[in-house]
């Protein structure tokens, strides 16, 4: 069974009932890694955010199944909850909230919906040292509060910690590319290769290709005009760094 | 509204039929003088512009009883008041319940004298605070609340000393009962101490008090407050402030009680090298009005003063600022910072900010802000979308906002005590979503 299905997504945005997303079909296999490329405006981010369930977008018409559930019945927590992470392109300062806090109150949450036991501060500590370590991350971004200021590196370094603690099935990352120089891109990527595996999916969206160097997709897909153009395997992402979106867009990206 | 019925205002009765036995001449005087100025001044409503936003109207038409002639004993509400381990002053209904005072254990340095023997002392340190005019001036509360002092305490803390323990004034209300608590403090040179008043209480009682604080050259005097009076209760409270050279003054009011609540706090920075803060946090829900109203004046020069108010205001909740920083021209080099923040988290609940500054010396640094919000809504998302759901989101997002505030107190175990009623005012908050 495919963990997400996609079938004709039309979503526009609730206040000025333009249509962004304008017939998405895209289905995801478990273990599977989908690249989405697209130009500015092409629809990228609101279809992570649409998935997330962020407010402020109405779907008009279509489907999303997440792993057999009817993902758009849920709410943005109900589908964290149900496996799956949206690793924010400006993941969001939150002060007065401490990391750590907030971290273990994402996992408790979680457990607690999938009817586990909820972990004590101690045990929490422990499994987040762990992940920190498997991830070659040091723990002291979790000393401070959520974010608050964290560079860009460190912003996205604390959602790949995040993700490897909540441990969801499918990880939608959100143009983590942006803002990042090529070392902290490399670190980013390193986490995110670290927690591939088998059973869980990614859905890349992402402007560039240089990304896709580090984090080697199974399928890319072009997306343009709310639409995906076109699909093939890793060699179409090099064509696009090569042509750019032109045969998309009808000019040069 | 000076007119001659005025004089028959039942508040005026039931506050004067309190007068305390066994005074002196001179305090006589004193309560008349009160009782005139109020009769001068009336209630004040939104037409009097110091009472723009928070109108005494309604107080006219409860009707009030004086307190019992003598103190009663009540038991502590523990779970309402600040919970700090402090030298405990009691007053019910604004008589001081001598019982549990006992000034044969306090700390040496320390000195509590009931009000009542401290009118008996001539030309001491009480009298010179309830004869000074000005502190009724054109302040119509402080004046009425002059002409029936229920009772209260001088509290000296001697030159040089330091009291580590907190003294800690815990008012209880009662009934339908018209109270007006006097307390006088005064710290004397290079001395430290720090005084937490909580205001509890059950019923519709009426707390009309006022607040002597003169705090000596180089003097360190933190003063705490923890309003928590009954949510049918009115309570007004008046504080007058002075500091003197290089002195230490930090002021933090928690506000959640009561229906109607007015905070008020006016100093005069008479010194130089003065590091002043008046800080607080108020928290309204339904049917509740909180006011902070502040005055500050700089009189001489290179003091700082600080000002952060942080508000909540739920349901049909409403909040009151009023900040005014006043710099005489002698006091050049002043650095002053004043703001209020609220936050809205419902469409009916209302706040008012009004700050002033008043400069008259050209060489100062003056800041003054406020902003009005509601929960961030990336933030929530942000929150939700790591699985949380949308009602533990906004608490932890209303938790952290009060919770900031608190970094202002400078008494650890008093930050402390003041974060649980934060807590449970959230929890309150939270068992009043979760039954709706």
């Amino acid at each position: 069974m495919a963990l997400l299905e996609i079938k004709n997504l039309h979503a526009s945005l609730e206040e000025e009932g333009k249509e962004i997303l304008k017939g998405i079909d895209l289905t995801i296999q478990p273990g599977e890694v989908h690249a989405i490329m697209g130009p500015n405006g092409s629809g990228k981010s609101t279809l992570s955010y649409v998935l997330a369930g962020r407010d402020g977008y109405e779907v008009t018409e279509g489907s999303v199944t997440f792993d057999g559930k009817d993902l758009l019945d849920l709410e943005a927590d109900e589908r964290a909850n149900e496996g799956l992470f949206l690793a924010f392109q400006y993941p969001v300062e939150i002060p007065g909230v401490p990391s750590m806090t907030f971290l273990r109150e994402a996992l408790n949450s979680k457990r607690k919906y999938n009817g586990q036991e909820e972990l004590d501060a101690m045990q929490f500590l422990k499994l987040v040292r762990e992940k920190a370590k498997s991830l070659e991350m040091g723990d002291d971004m979790l000393k401070r509060a959520v974010n608050v200021g964290f560079s860009g590196g460190e912003k996205k370094r604390n959602e790949i910690l995040q993700m490897a603690v909540l441990e969801p099935k499918l990880c939608v990352l959100d143009e983590t590319d942006s803002g990042l120089d090529i070392d902290a891109l490399k670190i980013v990527a390193d986490g995110v290769n670290a927690l591939r595996d088998q059973g869980r999916s990614m859905l890349v969206i992402t402007h560039y290709q240089r990304l896709l160097n580090y984090i080697q997709p199974d399928h890319v897909h072009v997306m343009a005009y709310g639409k995906i153009q076109k699909s093939g395997g890793k060699e179409l992402a090099l064509e696009l760094e090569e042509k750019g979106y032109a045969d998309f867009t009808g000019k040069a990206a | 509204m000076p007119n001659d019925m005025a004089h028959d205002n039942p508040l005026l009765k039931a506050f004067g039929a309190a007068a305390l036995d066994g005074a002196p001449e001179w305090f006589g005087k004193v309560t008349e003088a009160g009782a005139a100025r109020f009769a001068e001044l009336g209630l004040p409503t939104n037409r009097t512009e110091a009472w723009k936003y928070t109108s005494l109207r309604s107080l006219g038409g409860v009707e009030f009883s004086p307190p019992a002639k003598g103190a009663e004993t009540v038991d502590i509400p523990r779970d309402r008041i600040a919970g700090i381990e402090g030298i405990e002053i009691v007053l019910v209904n604004g008589r001081l319940d001598e019982s549990r005072l006992d000034l044969d254990r306090l700390p040496a340095g320390l000195l509590v004298t009931p009000l009542a023997d401290a009118l008996q002392y001539k030309d001491g340190v009480t009298m010179h605070a309830l004869q000074d005019e000005s502190a009724i001036d054109g302040l119509p509360l402080a004046a009425l609340s002059t002409a029936g002092i229920t009772g209260g305490v001088l509290i000296e803390i001697a030159k040089d000393a330091d009291i580590a323990k907190p003294i800690h004034i815990i008012s209880i209300g009662t009934g339908n009962t018209a109270f007006a608590p006097r307390n006088v403090i005064w710290v004397g040179p290079n001395a430290k101490a720090t005084v937490v008043e909580s205001h509890v209480g059950e019923g519709g009682y009426f707390s009309n008090s006022v607040t002597h604080v003169t705090v000596e050259n180089e003097a360190v005097f933190h003063h705490y407050k923890l309003q928590n009076e009954s949510r049918e209760a009115y309570h007004v409270a008046m504080t007058h402030v002075l500091c003197g050279e290089k002195t230490v003054y930090d002021n933090f009011a928690l506000s959640c009680g009561a229906k109607l609540a007015r905070n008020e706090i006016r100093s005069k920075l008479d010194g130089s090298e003065i590091l002043y803060a008046v800080n607080g946090v108020y928290m309204a829900a339904a049917n509740q009005h909180l006011d902070n109203t502040t005055f500050i004046e700089h009189a001489k020069p290179n003091s700082e003063s600080r000002e952060i108010y942080k508000g909540v205001l739920d349901e049909n909740g409403r909040g009151v600022f009023q900040g005014k920083i006043l710099v005489q021209r002698p006091a050049q080099k002043t650095d002053g910072y004043q703001m209020n923040r609220a936050l809205l988290l419902s469409r009916k609940a209302e706040i008012d900010s009004k700050p002033e500054l008043e400069i008259y010396a050209d060489d100062v640094k003056c800041s003054h802000g406020a902003t009005v919000g509601e929960l961030d809504a990336e933030q929530l998302f942000y929150l939700k979308a790591r699985g949380i759901s949308e009602h533990d989101a906004r608490n932890m997002l209303i938790e952290a906002y009060l919770r900031d505030a608190l970094d202002e107190i400078r008494v650890d175990k008093v930050a402390r005590a003041f974060g649980e009623k934060i807590s449970d005012w959230l929890a309150e908050r939270i068992a009043r979503e979760d039954a709706a």
